[in-house]
């Protein structure tokens, strides 16, 4: 059966908006994806009929918000097929969530320790372990990538040693779209007995994940990308029940018991969530992943990957233009960032803002991987699910406009 | 006045800051990149009695940016040091809407059609906070030499 696309844009009420007098084109999912009007739904009945503080609560509203908060905390474990809702740490987004590991993990480690990170990543999984190497004097390794921007997984080996303790990468590029071969590198890192941490940001909107099948340890994302509200992410921690992983931040809601002169922790995934959660937030992640559950993702990743190939055959007619990253729709989600010549990203997006067209322009966040492809910024597109022809169309005929007038 | 922010006179300005790369005398050099986008912009700056003899810029930017490197340099070589703290405050106060308070600054008011885009205030604010910047740098090496 044919992917539907037309249906899926119906729930999303802001796709129906205009802007500069041009109907709205929404190509930048890859830094915040829209609402379906169920999840907008869903917050706001959320507020009206179960605002209240989670856990310890007796009264009506604070125990209706404690079952509405691990109720997505279920949610996500069944779109992750993590072994137990237990696995799941509801932190503030994926920046927050890397930072809490790279803290937590990072006060076991010290000189002599090694993580290898990877060139592609985006800030966010990039700084907080440059600080974690200044703090505590860990080696911070970093796999390189190829001319087409696509990780060196060749050189893999050579870089994880005996002392590597853990490999944070991303699972798909947030400038490139290039997707990451995860199973070799779990591979590696078995060999030396490290760790490894994926960031899923940019997988999670394109279908539920399963982290059985990646067998990561770690795995991290943002709502806002995945048709959630913003202020909420996960970090999921494969039997966190048994690890020996020390609390990042200190506050209520993560202890067992306090004292003048001592603290006991509590256990698993509640040690890492101190003070008052995200809660509506939150719902609204568990509302959008059970929405996205009910859905047919072989239709939408054929959608998507055709979508993708008429952007990457649109944009290469384009005199001067240039992709960053790999060619194939089979190696990439449909994330396209490109380079015109004497056209800078700026103006492009500026240009195209007034054809409806939303873009992204700059560094996204990733100036390693964008100094290693030889680029100080680009244009990026990015579609999701409800992306259709016209938007592609409308980005290539914009951008063509964009090139004449900056000429 | 033209409102369109890709108007031929800011096109005009951008195609004109071509990188010069006369060599100076003893001078202020800044760097400063912008951190949403990465756009960098580096500026040399000979003062001589007191007058901004020479600046040498070389950006790596959008239009915008480059259209206001170009008429800073107009603006600012051969005209007094003490001029450079004003000029900066007119466009500083042209971006939030106010009126000019100085004759002979009209032609930051092409500049304009960017009032009303936050986003691309600091396009046009980086050459002259590298300005300001390198304008500081002087004064101290001045200081320092009596």
């Amino acid at each position: 059966m044919k992917f539907d696309v037309s249906k899926i844009r119906k729930q999303f009420p802001a796709l129906s908006a205009e802007v500069c007098g041009w109907n709205l084109h929404y190509l930048d999912n890859a830094a915040t994806s829209q609402m379906p009007i169920n999840v907008i739904d869903a917050v706001m009945r959320h507020e009206i009929t179960a605002r209240g503080n989670v856990q310890r609560g007796a009264h009506h509203l604070a125990e209706r918000a404690t079952q509405a908060y691990e109720g997505a905390r279920a949610s996500v474990a069944r779109f992750l097929n993590a072994a137990s809702a237990s696995e799941v740490v509801f932190t503030s987004g994926t920046t927050a969530a890397i930072n809490l590991l790279a803290h937590s993990l990072g006060s076991t480690l010290g000189p002599g320790d090694e993580i290898v990170i990877t060139a592609a990543e985006h800030h966010s999984n990039y700084v907080p372990w440059l600080m974690l190497q200044k703090r505590v004097g860990v080696r911070i390794r970093i796999l390189p990538v190829t001319a087409e921007g696509e990780l060196d997984l060749n050189q893999l080996s050579s870089l994880v040693s005996d002392r590597c303790k853990l490999i944070a990468l991303t699972q798909c590029s947030n400038v490139t779209g290039a997707e990451t071969d995860v199973a070799p590198v779990v591979k590696v890192a078995r060999e030396v007995g490290a760790q490894v941490l994926l960031d899923g940001a940019q997988m999670v909107p394109h279908g539920p994940v399963d982290v059985q099948a990646l067998g990561v340890d770690y795995y991290v994302f943002s709502a806002h990308k995945c048709f959630a509200p913003n202020g909420v992410g996960v970090l999921w921690i494969r039997s966190c029940d048994s690890r020996s992983l020390s609390p990042f931040m200190g506050g209520g809601g993560m202890v067992s018991a306090v004292s003048d002169d001592q603290v006991v922790y509590a256990q698993g995934n509640s040690m890492f969530e101190a003070g008052t959660p995200a809660i509506a937030q939150a719902v609204g992640l568990g509302k959008a992943l059970d929405w996205m559950m009910d859905l047919r993702w072989s239709e939408i990743r054929q959608h998507e990957q055709q979508l993708l190939q008429l952007m990457l055959d649109g944009l290469s007619d384009i005199r001067g233009l240039s992709i960053l990253g790999p060619a194939e729709v089979e190696k990439k989600l449909p994330v396209v960032s490109f380079a015109v010549k004497d056209a800078h990203p700026h103006d492009i997006c500026h240009l195209l803002n007034e054809r409806g067209v939303a873009l992204r322009g700059g560094h996204h966040c990733a100036q390693p991987l964008l100094d290693a492809l030889g680029v100080s910024s680009v244009s990026r597109a990015s579609l999701a699910l409800y992306n259709n022809e016209e938007d592609v169309l409308a980005l290539i005929d914009g951008v063509a406009r964009a090139v004449r007038i900056l000429r | 006045m033209n409102h369109s922010l890709y108007n031929a006179a800011i096109k005009a300005l951008a195609r004109r800051c071509d990188k010069d790369r006369t060599e100076l005398g003893q001078s202020a050099d800044v760097s400063l990149i912008n951190p949403y986008c990465g756009d960098r912009v580096r500026l040399r700056l000979d003062v001589k009695d007191g007058v901004i003899y020479k600046l040498r810029h070389e950006v790596n930017g959008c239009l915008l940016c480059k259209a206001a490197c170009t008429l800073m340099r107009k603006l600012v070589e051969n005209s007094p040091e003490e001029n450079l703290p004003l000029l900066i405050q007119e466009l500083r106060g042209l971006l939030q809407g106010e009126e000019s308070s100085e004759v002979g600054l009209q032609e930051i008011e092409v500049f304009s059609p960017v009032i009303s885009m936050k986003s691309r205030h600091q396009c046009v604010l980086l050459p002259f906070e590298a300005l300001h910047q390198c304008y500081q740098e002087c004064r101290t090496q001045a200081d320092e030499t009596g």
